[in-house]
């Protein structure tokens, strides 16, 4: 790509800082036609930001498919202890 | 004693039994982890698993085994939890955004662009199939999840582990739709980062 575009497209696209909160907020609500398209000129001239989108929607695939997995692999069990007290509070009152 | 098949009972198999005392057995730590995340404190978890248990038990009429007695209790727990983030509410907002920006200097420039190479995401080679499957990268996440500050862990756990929608987030955690926006993007971007340092293998730069 010439530079004079690469530096019209800088310009005029906003930062990657302003361009990863819509990212963000692209998951959240659809963005308007307008933010759409900047985005996506912004896009054209930087690969990192490119790349974090990805990531975050391979992110929230990820998760959104095995929300059980997290807790799984989690570190952290009650003692033996907890769950004689647990237990005891679960007895009917005598 | 609970024999070694039945804590090992896959979470979708509907359990035949509903003792309470058996819920402990082979949900509690479970429950416990769950919570743990979403919390934080090890007295608040095993608080939220006992009174978890306690409604379950006033309710079990009401569990007819159409969903598994895991997520049946996980769904309980996850009404407490959110009644414990709606009781403190907006109090860990200010703290959580100072945790923030102490984490994310020096990632941009003056302009607002990435440093380049030096600080911009970087290639992770990540096959969603084959990561499914590596232990490691559950560890690496669950780690990377109990380093975001308390209030945006939570907000992020229930949006995208627990697919509760905008909405309800808002209205269960009284906050404005654009609270929740800065919330969830920071969230995104400190895990993202977290996760490519810790297990995608990028150096740390700054230091």
């Amino acid at each position: 790509m010439p530079n004079w575009i690469i530096n019209f497209l800088a310009r005029n696209t906003p930062s990657c800082k302003e361009v990863i909160q819509l990212i963000s907020n692209s998951m959240e609500q659809p963005l308007s036609l307008q933010k759409r398209i900047s985005l996506q000129f912004h896009f054209l001239i930087c690969k990192w930001c490119s790349r974090y989108q990805k990531q975050l929607r391979f992110i929230r695939n990820i998760l959104g498919r095995n929300p059980e997995k997290v807790g799984e692999n989690a570190p952290g069990a009650l003692s033996q202890e907890t769950k004689e007290r647990i237990k005891q509070a679960l007895r009917p009152p005598k | 004693m609970v024999s070694e098949r039945a804590i090992n009972r896959k979470p979708n198999e509907a359990a035949p039994s509903s003792d309470p005392e058996t819920w402990v057995e082979m949900h509690g730590d479970a429950l416990y982890r769950f919570a743990l995340l979403r919390l934080r404190d090890p007295k608040l978890a095993e608080d939220a698993v006992q009174e978890t248990l306690l409604s379950a038990l006033q309710a079990r009429d009401r569990f007819l085994g159409q969903a598994s007695e895991r997520s049946w209790l996980i769904g309980i727990l996850k009404h407490k939890v959110i009644d414990y983030f709606r009781k403190i509410s907006r109090e860990t907002l200010i703290e959580d955004a100072a945790l923030f920006e102490e984490e994310m200097e020096g990632v941009f420039d003056e302009n607002g662009h990435w440093k380049r190479d030096e600080t911009g995401p970087c290639e992770w080679n990540a096959d969603p199939e084959i990561l499914l499957e590596r232990k490691q990268f559950w560890i690496a996440l669950y780690g990377c999840l109990s380093k975001l500050p308390p209030r945006m862990a939570h907000v992020f756990s229930l949006r995208e582990i627990d697919g509760v929608s905008g909405e309800q987030v808002c209205e269960a955690l009284n906050l404005s739709a654009s609270n929740l926006w800065v919330l969830m993007h920071r969230a995104r971007m400190q895990l993202r980062q977290c996760l490519e340092i810790h297990f995608f293998g990028r150096k740390k730069d700054k230091q």
